[in-house]
């Protein structure tokens, strides 16, 4: 199912589509390990639909709400 | 011959600065947070009957800058390029690590990896084949375990035979882009200077680094490489259907990953129950709370704690001094001793348990790995303002000491964000400031109060934030958080310590002295009566707009060079109790407006010098203004109350 990272529940893992960022936030991203067709999981998500914590390479990477609602990825079951 | 340069590079947070430490026996800050080194500092060191100069180096998550400690370190690694790198590596974070190794074999000088945190990746369950890895980068890869000193002699050994041989070179192929990078590296060649590494700075122009590309215009006398790179660039998007910089991105994250499957485990390992639910409270909307409660409890526990040690210093202070009675009949000279022995009770039990406690308090938590948590959490509020989560460490940094903090901000992303952090820092009541707090607000009118002037004034700081970063456009510039977290570590008592003398050290040397000058030196003032004439000057406007005394105006004036020192003269002038000349009420508007009123000598010097003069008086406005409007508003409030 295609959403958003912003629209993931906790505990959901997910392959990224597609990041409508700009290219300097788009490299960063991808240097840390967030980039299209790569895995990750929702390991918390901040109260008041805050910063969101995903395992991506093995190590937890914290991103910004508004960050998130720009990836879209594939839920995977 | 020259002594060698060995370079300390790596991701934030993977022990750099601990093993600087180790080696050169001085003392860089060390905590458990991104971002802590904000700036390369060189040290010689001896080490087994070698000579070498050690450099560490702001943290660096990849060679292409987003903030400004990271633009910092890569300057320094290209225009002062050391003989060696040594890559401290996170073992907990190899995929990262091994991203920017591939970039820092681009730049040509011999590396050797010392795979840092190796005892944390064991506890966590990766099995990570150490020859394997070296066999596939071709660099020498030493586990070690940098605070407990394990295979740092190897490593340095390793470094030093490596200063003269030559380096590995890339092991990445842009296969695709080649004929491209050649071409463009052909071209600069004839005006790029041999010290600087040719091939990255190809690949950096293609990545459209803004750095990069200015150095290169301004070498480019000619003009030989005119629209060519344009040209390169536009055939590579075509050819690829990918931005260049996104390009070479791709592939070095591609093989950091390949890489990073073939000489890494995972094996599930049982957790620390206690660490596993403490990281899940403090980051869910308990974690709130937990703020609360953390801050709180590290404040009323300095003030708690620093009252105990007060009364036991007092009661010594004055037994050792009844010892020594002088009948003194020449005024100056009484001036000058009891100046003195005023500002020495004053400095040992108003400021030393105070500054002590809290930095001892406050290491133990940036030890532990809250701080990034509290990012994390308050995030969602500091994207309100304008800002992102990673705004709240220097925030809280602030806490301790403003200069610091104002420094610490080189870790945010643009310049917006770090003018509006910077003002905010300066209205957070810093150790100086809470000396005065604890020295007129807890002692003379309780520790509640106390508490309820640091919530008045955050509020005061985020609206402050807040209107600031409306009217500066905050959120056109602003990006999100983007941040690793580090685990929970176990505090140890031993880095605290020396963390706690590190930053409070300078209360002891500095502070102290000035204090013993500054009493005497009014002390004389007032039996020349010169300070009667101060404050019939200054008495209609400090009474009318604050309702205070005109003298108080002096304290403040001491309290600009430091702000404790608004405090110390007021209680060494007043003979040891302000409650006998100021009323409760004129207490607190006055401790309100110390808050406030301007940055400190060192704060001022250290704004300009990351914000330059413009924004630094542009901040001084404001914190005269907050100053005048909180402390006249609370005057009348007290007048109708
Ligand atoms: N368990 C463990 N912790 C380590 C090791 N080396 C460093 N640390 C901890 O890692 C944290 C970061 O260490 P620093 O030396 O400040 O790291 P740095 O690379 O200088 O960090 P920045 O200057 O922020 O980039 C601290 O909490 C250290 O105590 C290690 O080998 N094992
Ligand atoms: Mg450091």
């Amino acid at each position: 199912m295609n959403t958003t990272l912003a629209r993931l529940d906790k505990g959901k893992t997910a392959v990224i589509k597609e990041m409508n960022l700009d290219n300097n936030i788009k490299r960063r991203l991808m240097a840390l390990g967030l980039l299209p067709s790569s895995f990750l999981k929702v390991l918390r998500i901040a109260p008041f639909k805050g910063a969101i914590l995903i395992d991506v390479g093995g190590c937890p990477l914290a991103i910004s709400h508004d960050l998130a609602e720009k990836i879209l990825v594939e839920e995977l079951e | 011959m020259k002594e060698v340069r060995i370079g300390l590079i790596g991701i934030p947070n993977s022990g750099k600065s601990t093993i600087f430490n180790k080696l050169t026996e001085t003392y860089q800050i060390v905590g458990n947070w991104p971002g802590k080194t904000v700036e390369t500092v060189e040290r010689a060191v001896k080490f087994n009957d070698k000579h070498f100069i050690l450099i560490d180096f702001p943290g660096t998550q990849t060679l292409t800058p987003t903030s400004m400690e990271e633009e910092i370190a890569r300057e320094y690694m290209i225009e002062n390029k050391p003989n060696v790198i040594i890559q401290v590596a996170s073992a907990i974070d190899l995929e990262r690590s091994i991203y920017l190794s591939l970039e820092l074999m681009e730049l040509g000088i011999p590396i050797i990896i010392a795979l840092n945190q190796f005892d944390e990746a064991i506890k966590q369950g990766f099995e990570i084949n150490v020859e394997k890895l070296s066999k596939v980068l071709g660099v020498p890869v030493i586990p070690t375990v940098a605070m407990k000193g394990e295979g740092i002699d190897k490593l340095v050994e390793k470094a030093l035979d490596l200063a003269h041989s030559k380096p590995k070179g890339n092991i990445i192929t842009y296969e695709d882009i080649m004929p491209q990078i050649n071409n463009i590296m052909s071209i600069i060649k004839e005006f790029l200077p041999d010290r600087y590494p040719l091939e990255w700075f190809a690949l950096k122009l293609l990545e459209e680094d803004p750095w990069v590309t200015r150095k290169i215009t301004e070498l480019d006398t000619e003009k030989r490489l005119g629209d060519i790179l344009e040209k390169e660039k536009d055939y590579v998007k075509k050819s690829t259907n990918m931005h260049p910089s996104l390009l070479l991105v791709n592939n070095r994250r591609s093989v950091a990953e390949k890489i990073t499957n073939e000489v890494r485990k995972i094996k599930p390992v049982s957790k620390s129950k206690f660490i596993e639910t403490l990281d899940l409270l403090s980051i869910s909307s308990f974690g709130y709370l937990l703020l609360i409660v953390v801050m709180t409890t590290v404040f009323v526990l300095t003030f708690g704690v620093g009252l105990l040690f007060r009364d036991t210093i007092q009661l010594i202070f004055f037994a050792l001094s009844s010892q020594f009675v002088f009948v003194i009949t020449d005024p100056l000279l009484n001036a000058i001793l009891s100046g003195v022995q005023l500002s020495l009770l004053v400095g040992l039990s108003f400021i030393i348990p105070v500054v002590f406690l809290f930095h001892f308090f406050f290491s133990l938590l940036d030890d532990s790995g809250y701080l990034p948590r509290a990012a994390f959490l308050i995030d969602k509020a500091m994207r309100k303002i304008g800002l992102n989560g990673k705004a709240f460490i220097p925030l809280l940094l602030g806490y301790g000491c403003s200069v610091p903090a104002c420094v610490t901000c080189r870790i945010l992303e643009g310049d917006k964000p770090r003018f509006v952090t910077a003002l905010m820092i300066t209205l957070i009541p810093c150790a100086s400031r809470m000396i005065i707090i604890y020295g007129l607000i807890a002692i003379y009118i309780g520790i509640i109060t106390a508490l309820a002037i640091y919530l008045f004034n955050l509020f005061v700081v985020l609206l402050i934030g807040m209107v600031v970063g409306r009217s500066v456009n905050l959120n056109c510039e602003s990006t999100g958080l983007i941040m690793v977290l580090p685990p929970y570590r176990v505090p140890l008592i031993k880095n605290a310590l020396r963390k706690t003398w590190a930053r409070a050290k300078d209360f002891v040397y500095i502070a102290i002295p000035i204090i013993i000058a500054g009493t005497v030196f009014l002390k004389i003032l007032e039996i020349l009566g010169i300070m009667e004439h101060l404050n019939l000057l200054f008495d209609p406007l400090f009474l009318g707009l604050f309702g205070l005394p005109g003298y108080v105006l002096s304290f403040l004036l001491f309290g600009a060079i430091r702000k404790e020192f608004a405090l110390v003269f007021l209680v060494t002038t007043l003979n040891g109790n302000p409650l006998f000349y100021l009323s409760p009420n004129q207490i607190i508007i006055f401790t309100l407006i110390t808050l406030f009123y301007i940055p400190c000598v060192a704060t001022t010097v250290t704004l300009i010098k990351e914000l330059r003069l413009r924004k630094t008086l542009i901040i001084i406005g404001i914190n005269l203004l907050t100053a005048i409007i909180v402390g006249s508003v609370a005057h009348i409030i007290f007048l109708f109350s």
